[in-house]
């Protein structure tokens, strides 16, 4: 039997991956680029996702070799029902339960990389995060700061003073 | 923090976004184009004080999300059921997300009467001129339907889609029934009390359905159809309809050949007797569905549909005295299709439920209830059966079938026929506790706990595995732990039974799995039949399976 063909990714911080192709063509970009080009030796540059996120976004990609590639939505409004989707796999919850940075590097190099499907992960699982939460709380898991003025803050108030679960 | 914003050498001005791109690898192996960068990726979030000339903190890692990561997170978090309370809780974060969110119309694009007034109208203020998804159920509502219509009336130009879910024919759909709606994709009106239906109603003022219209839902409102011409629609869901006639719904289906989905239900019958000719081609219909309409349309509507690619067939017809005269002949255009969609079945379930009997073979679903007693019912569903062994194919015979006999006693000799001609490996006797008969299937027990020389197979329906029944009450059925124990004897003792030389051989199989309960609609339904009772069963059935009321019991003997 012979083995299965492969290709050469090349991380921003120039880690080199041998991965199969079938692995790296779950993402759309690398697909794409074998097919403009045309196989070869040459490492496939990412600028744009250091070595530790790669070798996570390839161990998903890894484990859903199988899996039915998502279609180009023709259809809009299969993008709106997959948006609205929240349930994400035990083995996808369990991959994703990373810190905060790498859960966003995830999700960039998903989007750069053309892995809806990861991305959906990703996106799914920042929108649970916050799900439910106040938006003191809100920035208290983000570390974000309440850039608001008091007059600001107090005019947004006022703007939606009837609205009274915030 | 003073409040004002200092965007620095690369930020857009106006929304502070990150404009840099980054240069492509210059040192890129030879034979591979420059990179694709995408845009959202390099485009992100920032926050001005974070990047601003004098920051010497990185961003925070939220922030390196570009603005359309951002806000299909947005899209994902929002509730659809409380949409705005969401949105507001978001711009209240931080000074980016008020200026993403408010600036971006289609995050609130969902109106619905489940918030209160001040929130519908936030949303319809903020949403401009998106496309909006308007949602009203008069039961959740915290808004009456008059006000919510008189609030989402002047935006009709935009909506993509309105459901409505309501309690009374009289619910005002004012701009719908006068004005076009240009954009909109689904429509679903639905009456839930729906034996009440007030006067007809004209949609569109009259004219043609826009052309996106693609889904619609009617149900228990007097709409008119004929105007319609739906000629984009992929789904057509109508329910009790007070005036649709046949002639109008073959009309329908002809001005729409790229139907995905058909059902019909509860369509009040109007003597319509004229004979529309002529194929209806639907090409792409996958589910056809029709359920208790009048047996005339659905004569008319089976023997016209050309449906090659159907995926779905289900058919529930009242008063049907004999299908295979009457129905069944209409359904030979379908017939190629049914072969198709059983051919891929891997159950069959015959079920019996007082005079209603059928037959669902996978994705094909062949239903009757008859006026007939329930033992000439058996002998319709005998009929019906056979039928569809002669369309389909003989394969039929050999998928595991499950038999289910709901509230109607059932003939030994009945079930022994089914048992020469259907594989049926499960067994269900179900009937309502406090019902009459008392206990309805005392024929049967009997005759499934000995050979006989009645059974032309030596014993009833011999391939059984999974038995389910409900028969438990009055402290437990002992008819049953009898039938248990004798079956599962037999088939250790003797697993080639032969009752004499002329009976075939047939291999009597155990129970691996008996599901009881008490199944009953009063509140004691869960009621158990008494330890006494569970312990005579697990004894008899050796080493299968027991569960009571979908709990599995401990597999230890007592």
């Amino acid at each position: 039997m012979s083995a299965a063909p492969q290709v050469t990714l090349e991380s921003s911080d120039g880690e080199k991956f041998k991965v199969d192709k079938e692995v790296a063509e779950r993402s759309v970009l690398i697909k794409n680029m074998i097919e403009d080009v045309g196989e070869s030796d040459n490492p496939i540059p990412l600028p744009n996702v250091n070595a530790s996120v790669l070798k996570k976004v390839l161990e998903y990609c890894e484990h859903h070799r199988g899996d039915p590639l998502p279609a180009a939505d023709a259809d809009p409004s299969n993008d709106d029902n997959r948006k609205r989707a929240t349930e994400i796999s035990d083995w996808d919850q369990k991959f994703i339960q990373v810190d905060q940075e790498m859960l966003f590097e995830i999700i960039l190099a998903a989007n750069y990389m053309d892995i809806k499907p990861l991305l959906d992960v990703g996106c799914k699982t920042v929108a649970n995060m916050i799900k439910g939460k106040t938006p003191e709380e809100i920035r208290k898991l983000f570390n974000i700061v309440n850039d608001f003025t008091p007059e600001e803050e107090a005019q947004i108030k006022k703007e939606n003073e009837w609205a009274e679960d915030r | 923090m003073d409040g004002t914003i200092d965007n620095g050498p690369h930020l857009d001005p106006e929304t502070g976004t990150n404009l840099l791109t980054t240069e492509p690898s210059s040192n890129k192996p030879y034979g591979w184009p420059d990179s694709p960068i995408s845009k959202g990726y390099l485009t992100r979030m920032t926050c001005p004080d974070d990047l601003g000339p004098h920051s010497t903190t990185p961003p925070l890692a939220v922030q390196r999300l570009s603005e359309d990561l951002f806000i299909d997170i947005v899209q994902r978090y929002v509730d659809p059921r409380l949409p705005i309370r969401d949105l507001i809780r978001l711009i209240l974060v931080c000074r980016q997300w008020r200026r993403t969110i408010e600036g971006t119309p289609s995050l609130w694009c969902h109106i619905t009467g489940n918030e209160t007034l001040p929130y519908l109208r936030k949303g319809l203020q903020m949403s401009k001129q998106s496309h909006l998804d308007v949602y009203y159920h008069e039961m959740t509502s915290w808004i009456g339907a008059q006000v919510f219509l008189e609030e989402i009336g002047p935006h009709i130009a935009h909506w993509k889609s309105l459901v409505a879910v309501f309690t009374t024919a009289n619910f005002p759909l004012a701009e719908l029934e006068i004005k076009s709606a240009p954009v909109l994709e689904r429509l679903h009106l639905v009456n839930k009390y729906w034996r009440r239906w007030g006067a007809p109603i004209t949609l569109f003022g009259g004219a043609p359905a826009p052309p996106t219209l693609k889904d619609v839902r009617i149900t228990g409102l007097p709409i008119t159809l004929r105007p319609l011409r739906m000629v984009e629609m992929r789904r057509f869901k109508l329910g009790a309809h007070p005036s649709a006639t046949t002639t109008v719904i073959t009309r329908v289906l002809r001005d729409s050949p790229n139907l995905h989905w058909i059902e019909l239900s509860n369509i009040k019958d109007q003597n319509d007797l004229t004979l529309t000719e002529g194929t209806i081609r639907l090409p792409f219909l996958k589910h056809l569905r029709i359920f208790a309409i009048p047996q005339p349309m659905a004569l008319q509507i089976l023997s016209n549909v050309s449906a090659p690619s159907l995926h779905e067939l289900r058919l529930r017809l009242s008063n049907t005295e004999n299908p295979r005269t009457t129905i069944l002949p209409a359904l030979t255009p379908l017939i190629p299709a049914m072969r198709s969609i059983a051919s891929g079945a891997l159950t069959t379930d015959l079920n019996f439920n007082g005079p209603l009997y059928g037959i669902r073979i996978g994705e094909l679903g062949l239903c009757f209830r008859s006026n007939v007693t329930n033992s000439d019912a058996g002998e319709l569903a005998k009929d019906l059966f056979d039928w569809l062994v002669s369309q389909l194919g003989g394969h039929l015979m050999d998928i595991p079938a499950t038999l289910s006999l709901e509230n109607c006693p059932a003939s030994p000799l009945y079930a022994d026929w089914l048992g020469t001609r259907v594989n049926v490996t499960k067994l269900r006797l179900w009937h309502e506790p406090l019902s009459i008969p008392r206990h309805p299937f005392n024929g049967v027990l009997p005759s499934l706990s000995k050979p006989n020389a009645s059974s032309s197979t030596g014993w009833l329906l011999p391939h059984v595995e999974i038995f389910e029944t409900n028969l438990t009450w009055d402290g437990g059925n002992w008819d049953l732990v009898d039938m248990i124990g004798a079956r599962r004897s037999a088939a250790t003792c003797n697993s080639h039974w032969q009752l004499d030389e002329q009976t075939p051989t047939v291999s009597l199989k155990c129970f691996r799995e008996i599901q009881l309960s008490y199944g009953g609609k009063e509140p004691n339904r869960d009621q158990h039949p008494g330890i006494e009772f569970m312990r005579a069963v697990q004894n008899a059935a050796g080493d299968a399976n027991i569960y009571w009321s979908g709990v599995k019991l401990r597999n230890d003997r007592m």
